[in-house]
């Protein structure tokens, strides 16, 4: 392996590490504008919030949300699919655990930049 | 790499993933199975190769791993009953520290309750020399062959001493379970 690749893997890692916490509140996010199915989760997640979330962390993570009460699914078999789709959408009390999330991340992520951009003394 | 060679990879990973999903309800595996099967499809239909969504999934031990272990947790935590909350830890302590710092802390536990309830027994059958002695050569919880060697610190306090160590073995035990457990749920 490479300096340059090592690097690059680190920062992957790094990457991966922060955004490990995230991605429960970004799916709930998610799937509180409308149901959606997992291959459609993950491409929103990567395109619209930059995350690559992997599909052996997505489906485990949407399973424990549904066994939790935070999502419920079912299944539905669209016009443009050749299969069934498992959609999941947001419950009552996921709307509440969003929020409570989106709340403690806003002040979490306020008070870091706040530190991080501190002047050096 | 030819359509049909990885139409046959996927499909042997699916069997794999099948078989390591074993140890769940048929209806979760196969809910599984079917949710797993309809990306792969839709995946590659949609021009993705083959080898790179499974890559996304990682191996079908390790994936179904996720599923089973999360299903472990919650079963465990939803019930709290001590067996299940010991399986999880028992089932975990080989690849995780908090598990295996937990195992350690509840076979001590487990031990000391044991000798607990040994001396107890021990002081309801032979009360004369079942004892806590301490004397200049011996010191020691259990039976003397001559009381005059040592003193019996505890005397008839020694069976309310047992049982209270018993309790306290089982209350830290169930503490350090339900805090184990939780340390991994919130890991997952």
């Amino acid at each position: 392996m490479t300096g340059e690749t090592r690097s690059e893997a680190a920062a992957e890692n790094r990457k991966a590490q922060l955004l490990k916490g995230l991605a429960e509140l970004a799916l709930l996010s998610l799937l509180a504008e409308r149901a959606c199915y997992g291959l459609e989760i993950l491409d929103r997640l990567r395109d619209g919030a930059g995350m690559d979330v992997a599909e052996g962390t997505i489906y485990p993570l949407l399973h424990r949300l549904e066994r939790a009460g935070l999502a419920r699914a079912e299944w539905r078999l669209e016009s443009d699919a050749a299969r069934p789709r498992k959609y999941y959408a947001i419950t009552d009390q996921g709307r509440l655990e969003l929020d409570q999330q989106t709340t403690e991340w806003r002040r979490v992520s306020r008070a870091l930049t706040a530190f991080l951009d501190r002047s050096e003394p | 790499m030819s359509a049909a060679k990885q139409d046959r990879d996927v499909a042997a990973w699916l069997r794999r993933l099948n078989w390591a999903l074993g140890a769940l309800p048929a209806r979760d595996r196969e809910e599984i199975l079917a949710e797993t099967a309809a990306h792969l499809d839709e995946a590659t239909a949609a021009g993705r190769p083959a080898p790179d969504v499974l890559a996304g999934f990682g191996s079908a031990e390790a994936y179904a791993r996720r599923f089973i272990d999360d299903a472990d947790v919650t079963q465990a935590l939803g019930g709290q009953r001590s067996g299940d909350l010991i399986g999880v830890v028992a089932r975990r302590a080989h690849r995780s520290l908090v598990a295996a710092l937990a195992g350690v802390a509840l076979l001590m536990l487990g031990m000391a309750g044991l000798m607990a309830v040994t001396v107890a027994v021990m002081e309801i059958q032979d009360p004369v020399h079942a004892g806590l002695w301490w004397g200049p050569t011996v010191r020691f919880v259990g039976t003397i062959d001559d009381p005059a060697m040592a003193r019996d610190l505890l005397g008839p306090w020694l069976i309310p001493a047992a049982v209270a160590v018993l309790g306290a073995a089982w209350v830290l035990g169930r503490l350090i379970l339900l805090a184990a457990v939780r340390t991994l749920a919130r890991a997952r």
